[in-house]
């Protein structure tokens, strides 16, 4: 109901047993370390098992990469709500004992993953050698063959399509004294055309010319083999590299069984590389240690007993005397909205949780917005199938499907309320596939419906956010008056809750309201005079004590302007207008989909069609409203109710633990 | 022939304004986040979910415009109700405006909020509250614009 009281714990104890002190501390889950101002320097063995730690965690993370790469586990969309697997700390602490094997196992995986890289590059490196050695087959001697004693040889290929006739008349057009050569092609295609020039050293020089200027370039590839032979052999590296592969690959495969013990090593690894930074956050001397830290007060008494009775240290118990560690605690209903509160940001020095108060709220305006019983009703039974079904799932999920359950809960009611299930579902297939005449209303709304009132609506959406922000102003003085600030509560809290009394009373029968909500509220002569009193009263009271400490005229000056704050509950009331359009949204678009689902008419046809449509919309329209009503509920909190009270700024507590780890739990004990 | 169904027309302007000013606001501001959502997830894949949800909330302008085409449609003889005359195919068009045209300048200026939302959640991705929360602010404008059209749409 409250953020759990804290107090202060000191344990002294020898050297030698600081190891396995760290380790009971990170069982039991409960003692929030405080770091030493500045961080000592251990012993090298300390040092040195941390490094090993943090290099395990990588080890693992990358061995069960290559092992999801070769032999995927079938996560699928559930994964995250299955949750992490049970072990007793007995178990943990025998399969802790297998940590060097799966190490090395992850280090061979490791291995066998820069073989696979290896291989497939060199099959990779080898199939470019075979294209490139492929328009060279026909050549009988070897490609970096360059002549003999008296003559040249120029093996290489023209870009572009060329015939016999054609490099021939080119030789005869560049270097027409040359008549002994010999002129081979090797096939080629419009790309290239690949040749085999001979000729006396003489003319060389005048061939190479020729061909130059026609593009002629060497073989990329240089061997002293023909190109038949080296191909042959390119082939049979590239085979070789392909099974070694195959075979690299089948060998991961087969360690796929031992993916737990990979896990494993994982999260052993990070609770230890966990303990042992938090060593470095505790002092020691060469034969003592200690450690100093925070626990909930419910929790001191037992975790000294269990630590002196196991240890020969001494543990200290004093009340805190600063701001401590905040740990929210709530009751059923309220604990799954403190996500919503921690994601806002937890209680600073001497505020109070406001969870359990935000939570009402929290289920009332998310119902309103979304206000379709439909909707709700599936909420409702998702979250309860998911949370019965996945008792194992991580703390933050389960908390936020019960979250949902609740606010599904208050969509239903809000849903009947407002006569909404599926938009007019049932009206709509009740006229089409029944034959209820078009004119009698099936289900009907227990209060109203929006879309024929949304005057009335917009009126109690109003109604609903002053009674939100009220209550806020009204934690903010009792806050106050707690730390005895008076004049604080006058100008900050009561002086607003009688100026704008007043200023209601005043506005409920004039004609502004009158014509805004169709007539206008009368109140008894003796009220409204009481109103203009209140109104003036409250304005009085800011002016003067809104800026008590500072001097006369300073201090009327910013009273006023704190007067001029009236604009700013306007518009933080009529932000609750939002109430009015979600919900509106949700219902018109889901008689919509309706009325298209229900075009086709009645009979089988139509109803098969009518069940297509309903589905895909109301999915969709569920989805988007389900997000607005998430995202403006928040706002109407953070922003409206939040900011009339709450700053937060607290310190989370976060005890030294097991509960970081991925794949496997450790029971508490 | 025109004069008599001008009324009509009028109304079927507003609604199509309506529709497609906070549709084209809505398609451009979810577009501007899908970008940056994509280039987060390339990095850090585990935000899925976190920034759809910030991609998605330029979306709602276009589904408010659609909202209001449709009340429009189901007065004017078209989903249902009568043909109105032409003035009151003018007050419908008028109706519609709101809506429209904050729609769309509100849509877009989310985007850009949410994109700089992606980015805060990409570099600290525990302050995903804050992080819905800014681009939220935005939409706040686009809900009075909506709250004035349908009201107004509503009574005619």
């Amino acid at each position: 109901m409250a953020i759990v009281p804290m107090q202060k714990m000191l344990i002294c104890g020898a050297i030698e047993e600081k190891s396995s002190v760290m380790k009971t501390l990170q069982r039991q889950g409960s003692f929030h370390l405080i770091p030493l101002e500045e961080e000592r320097l251990n012993a090298p063995e300390v040092r040195e098992a941390l490094t090993r730690a943090e290099k395990r965690i990588q080890t693992a993370e990358q061995a069960l990469r290559v092992l999801q790469q070769y032999a995927p586990a079938g996560g699928g969309m559930l994964a995250s709500l299955t949750g992490a697997e049970e072990l007793s700390p007995e178990d943990w602490e025998k399969r802790s004992g297998n940590a060097d094997a799966a190490a090395a196992l992850a280090e061979d995986l490791l291995q066998k993953d820069r073989r696979i890289n290896e291989a497939n590059a060199r099959a990779a490196r080898a199939q470019v050698q075979a294209e490139g050695l492929a328009p060279w087959k026909g050549l009988g001697m070897p490609l970096d063959f360059s002549g003999t004693e008296s003559t040249r040889a120029f093996i290489g290929a023209l870009p572009g399509a060329w015939t016999d006739e054609s490099i021939r008349a080119l030789l005869a057009e560049y270097c027409p004294q040359m008549d002994a050569y010999s002129l081979e092609l090797l096939g080629g295609d419009a790309s290239q055309t690949p040749l085999v020039l001979v000729c006396l050293k003489e003319d060389a020089e005048a061939a190479e010319d020729a061909l130059r200027r026609k593009g002629f370039a060497r073989p990329v590839i240089t061997t002293d083999k023909t190109p038949e032979e080296a191909l042959n052999e390119v082939k049979f590296d590239r085979a070789s590299a392909i099974t070694e592969a195959e075979e690299q690959k089948a060998a991961v495969q087969a360690a796929a069984g031992r993916r737990g013990e990979l896990q494993f090593l994982y999260d052993d690894a990070t609770l230890e590389a966990e303990r042992l930074s938090s060593f470095q956050k505790a002092g020691e001397s060469r034969t003592a240690f200690f450690v100093e830290g925070y626990v909930p007060k419910a929790k001191a008494a037992a975790l000294q007993k269990k630590l002196e009775d196991k240890f020969t240290v001494s543990v200290i118990i004093t009340e805190p005397d600063g701001e401590t560690p905040v740990l929210l605690q709530n009751n059923r209903l309220s604990a799954p909205t403190e996500t919503v509160v921690e994601s806002y940001g937890l209680p600073g020095k001497g505020e109070i949780d406001p969870t359990a108060i935000m939570s009402v709220f929290y289920y009332f305006l998310f119902g309103m917005m979304l206000s379709d019983a439909g909707y709700g009703l599936l909420m409702v039974i998702g979250c309860a199938v998911a949370l019965k079904k996945f008792p194992k799932m991580g703390r933050n999920m389960k908390k936020m499907l019960t979250m949902f359950f609740w606010c599904g809960v208050s969509t239903a009611v809000w849903g009947f309320l407002f006569g909404s299930f599926f938009g007019d579902a049932i009206d709509v297939i009740a006229h089409t596939f029944f034959g209820v005449p078009a004119d009698r209303q099936v289900l009907k709304a227990i209060w109203f419906t929006p879309l024929d009132e949304p005057m009335r609506l917009l009126i109690y959406c109003f109604l609903f956010g002053i009674i939100h922000l009220f209550v806020g102003l009204g934690i903010k003085g009792v806050l106050l008056l707690k730390e005895k600030r008076t004049k604080d509560f006058l100008g900050g809290v009561l002086g607003w809750y009688l100026l704008l009394i007043g200023l209601l009373m005043i506005l409920l029968p004039s004609d502004m309201y009158a014509s805004i909500a169709g007539a206008p509220v009368p109140l008894p002569a003796w009220m409204q005079t009481a109103a203009k009193f209140l109104a003036i009263a409250g304005a009085v009271l800011l002016l003067l004590f809104a800026a008590w400490d500072k001097k006369f005229g300073l201090r009327l000056a910013l009273g006023a302007y704190e007067l001029y704050g009236v604009t700013g509950w306007l518009s933080d009331v009529l932000s609750y207008s939002r109430l009015l359009a979600l919900g509106l949204a949700t219902g018109v678009i889901a008689s919509v989909i309706n009325t298209m689902a229900s075009m086709m008419g009645g009979g089988v046809i139509g109803a098969v069609i009518f069940i297509i449509v309903f589905l895909l919309g109301h999915t969709l329209n569920m989805a988007i409203n389900l997000l607005g009503a998430y995202v403006h509920t928040n706002r109407l909190q953070f922003v409206e109710f939040f900011g009339k009270f709450y700053e937060a700024g607290g310190e989370a507590f976060e005890p030294l633990g097991t509960g970081d780890t991925k794949y496997y739990h450790m029971e508490e004990n | 022939m025109l004069n008599e169904n001008l009324g009509i027309v009028y109304a079927l302007l507003g609604a199509a304004l309506a529709t497609f000013l906070a549709g084209s606001g809505s398609a451009i501001g979810v577009g501007m986040g899908g970008r940056a959502a994509a280039g987060v997830l390339t990095e850090k894949p585990e935000l899925f979910a976190k920034v759809l949800i910030l991609q998605l909330l330029p979306g709602t302008q276009g589904i408010y415009g659609l909202l209001v085409a449709f009340v429009v449609l189901g007065k004017i003889g078209i989903l249902g109700g009568t043909a109105p005359t032409a003035d009151k195919g003018l007050l419908f068009l008028a109706a519609c405006l709101p809506i429209g045209v904050a729609g769309l300048i509100s849509a877009i200026h989310q985007g850009k909020a949410s994109v700089a939302s992606i980015s805060l959640l990409a570099k600290r991705p525990d302050s995903f509250g804050r992080a819905m929360l800014l681009p939220a602010m935005v939409e706040t404008y686009a809900i009075l614009a909506l709250l004035v059209s349908l009201l107004t749409v509503a009574r005619l």
